[in-house]
């Protein structure tokens, strides 16, 4: 996993599924992530977040469990 | 004889072959000499002396030092022993000898012009991979055409800096930041643990075994091999008539293939059942099993009693009555092999994915009738036709039942490719190639003496040098490596190693009369190695040049205390289930269906460190 401080504009796509709590991130390099457990709040907190790189690397990484799943 | 010399250290006295002994002169007294304003460590294992002969200066490398404690002298006895290396005539330095000191001779410190000398010849054929360990404004050379065409390993325990090394020689040969760079080069790299693909970024193209998205694919298409090694593979232990039964029929397909298709250079009556000719492999089963299982009815038993026709793209065989005991039939097929056990197995294979990338090779795969997408021209040109100097194969997703096997087909299409296209321009003497073999150990093992990839890399150290294939071997286990592949590598990068089983094999791997060198092995530091045998002037201690950080094999090993001082966070094993059973990294419980929205990042100003 990446820990660098994450620049913005790592992120090309997010997707997020309510009754799962499941948060889905597509990054530039081609890989794509899910994070469980994710509330929906969290999420919207993400969307309105000015960088969601920042965001997602000081909120929900190394925080919530998750996978690779492309 | 000057004691007024400062490069003086004493004289000889005693030669015996290749290794003299020097008696320290009373001049030195200190450890340390100071000449021209450098310092010079004097009497150390590992330093290098010149004894001077007329117009020759015979070089030679210091193996021993010691005192013996019942000398009268004030100097209390000192002595050295030194391993002759070579000569040199004027400015050009040649290994090997052409006369021996005698006693008496004096012995000098080898300065930095003097090194200048031996190392300074700038060629083509000269690649710089460090600077000497005694001192760091020397470059050490070694010959390129001898690196390659003699074969190499690089040997040393894990941490010892192996994979940096490589890294860093690969990038010495190819020299992608420089104008006189090697652009034509061509190395083809197994990487067993998917380290390099970020160290080699820049000059490299990777192909992965188990691709993770955005890399290419590694397909090796299971008709280019040889046909043992192949039904080794499928269908596990044959016996001779058992396998008599698979080849005849794999030399009858490809026989029919061939006569629908042309391929250039292949004329029928010179087909054998090893020639690279596509066939379908699940076609080949079907019709076998299909024989195996019929059964017959009919006053002369040969009415198929067959209840539903198989599929061979589905691997379903057909239904037949099964056979009844009486006179009335249907009757068992009397001409079966007995080869069912291995067809089942054979079908087990296929389905197995871990094997797709051999057994279902994408478009390499050919249809039923044996027509294909791509021919192996295509697949050669992949590996070593592009744009880069380094193909990288990633192996890191390979079961390690099948890695021999794999790395046996890898080789086997590259050297048998090159071998015959000797007299082409893209054949292995007009661009020859360097195959270099990590983590060789795990399937070079001396034990298994018939393995496939033992066998084809034997021959590559044998006689890969006639035909522009050189091989370099890797490994951190260099006792379990196949004896007869080690004796062949002419330049041994020997790294740290402190198993004396180990060292004892590189001991005697080592082209050079090295003696006390070789006991520095578990005491050399990391990324230094002592480099010997033909590519090497004179056997040096070396610091192999550090790539720059981002350009180093990435050491995958976890982060065991940061990782255990985190938090715990919720875990779920069902993903890990998940995975294991779909043998995918990717693998989820079950698919969600996500819509994915693209967004823009309004990029905040960097802060600096949170």
């Amino acid at each position: 996993m990446n820990r660098e401080p994450v620049a913005s504009s790592t992120i090309i796509a997010i997707g997020y599924d309510e009754p799962s709590q499941t948060l889905e991130v597509e990054f530039k390099n081609g890989a794509v992530y899910q994070y469980y457990n994710v509330t929906q709040s969290l999420f919207e907190q993400l969307m309105h977040a000015a960088s969601k790189g920042q965001f997602l690397a000081y909120q929900i990484k190394n925080i919530y469990p998750y996978s690779r799943v492309g | 004889m000057s004691a007024k010399d400062p490069t003086f250290l004493g004289v000889v006295t005693s030669v015996s072959g290749p290794t003299v002994t020097v008696s320290l002169a009373e001049s030195i007294a200190s450890g340390i000499a100071v000449i021209e304003g450098h310092m010079y460590r004097v009497a150390q294992v590992g330093g290098f002396v010149r004894i001077p002969q007329g117009y020759q200066d015979l070089f030679g490398i210091v193996s021993e030092v010691g005192a013996s404690p019942d000398s009268t002298v004030a100097s209390g006895g000192r002595w050295m022993k030194v391993e002759l290396a070579g000569e040199a005539l004027g400015q050009s330095f040649e290994r090997g000898l052409s006369q021996l000191p005698s006693i008496n001779d004096a012995v000098h410190i080898v300065t930095e012009p003097d090194l200048k000398r031996i190392y300074g010849s700038d060629g083509l054929d000269q690649i710089t991979i460090g600077t000497l360990s005694s001192s760091d404004s020397i470059a050490v050379k070694l010959s390129l055409d001898a690196l390659v065409t003699r074969h190499s390993a690089v040997l040393g325990s894990t941490g010892s800096g192996k994979s940096t090394t490589v890294a860093s020689l690969l990038r010495s040969i190819v020299r992608p930041d420089q104008d006189k760079g090697a652009p034509a080069s061509r190395i083809l790299l197994l990487d067993l643990h998917g380290e390099y693909t970020h160290a080699l970024a820049d000059f490299a193209r990777v192909y992965s075994a188990a691709p993770q998205p955005g890399e290419r694919p590694l397909f090796v298409p299971y008709w280019a091999l040889q046909s043992r090694d192949l039904l080794d593979f499928v269908a596990g232990g044959l016996t001779e008539n058992q396998e008599i039964a698979f080849s005849d029929k794999i030399q009858d397909m490809k026989a029919r293939v061939l006569a629908a298709a042309n391929f250039a250079g292949l004329a029928p009556e010179s087909l054998t059942v090893d020639s690279p000719v596509p066939f379908s492999l699940k076609q080949c089963w079907y019709d076998l099993i299909d024989f195996e299982m019929r059964t017959l009815n009919g006053p002369q038993r040969d009415q198929p009693a067959l209840e539903q026709i198989g599929d061979p793209a589905t691997l379903t065989p057909p239904r037949y009555t099964p056979a009844a005991m009486g006179s009335a039939g249907p009757f068992l097929n009397q001409q079966a092999r007995g080869i069912r056990r291995q067809l089942n197995f054979m079908r087990s294979r296929m389905l197995d994915h871990r094997f797709d990338f051999i057994l279902h090779p994408g478009p390499w795969e050919p249809a039923l009738d044996g027509t294909i997408q791509f021919d192996l021209d295509r697949l050669l040109d992949d590996w070593l036709g592009h744009e880069k100097p380094v193909t990288i194969l990633d192996l890191s997703g390979v079961p390690s039942s099948v890695l021999t096997t794999l790395v046996g087909s890898i080789l086997r299409i590259v050297y048998e490719a090159l071998y015959w296209s000797r007299e082409k321009t893209e054949g292995g003497i007009h661009r020859p190639l360097l195959v270099v073999m990590e983590e060789a150990h795990r399937y070079l093992s001396g034990v298994n003496n018939n393995s496939p990839a033992v066998e084809i890399v034997k021959r590559i150290a044998k006689e890969g040098r006639k035909y522009g294939i050189g091989a370099m071997v890797v490994s951190q286990r260099p006792a379990e490596v196949d004896e007869t592949i080690l004796s062949q590598c002419g330049t041994i990068f020997a790294l740290r190693l402190s198993n004396p089983e180990d060292r004892a094999r590189v001991k005697g791997a080592l082209p050079d009369n090295l003696g006390g060198l070789v006991d520095l092995l578990p005491v050399l530091r990391t990324g230094e190695a002592i480099v010997a045998g033909e590519a090497a002037r004179l056997p040096v201690r070396c610091r192999v040049t550090l790539p720059s950080p981002e350009h180093r094999p990435r050491s995958s090993d976890p982060k065991v205390s940061e990782a255990w001082a985190n938090k715990r966070i919720a875990e779920g094993y069902d993903r890990v289930v998940a995975s294991w059973r779909a043998q995918r990294t990717f693998a989820v419980t079950k698919d969600l269906g996500i819509v994915r929205v693209s967004i823009e990042d309004t990029p905040e100003p960097e802060k600096g460190k949170l």
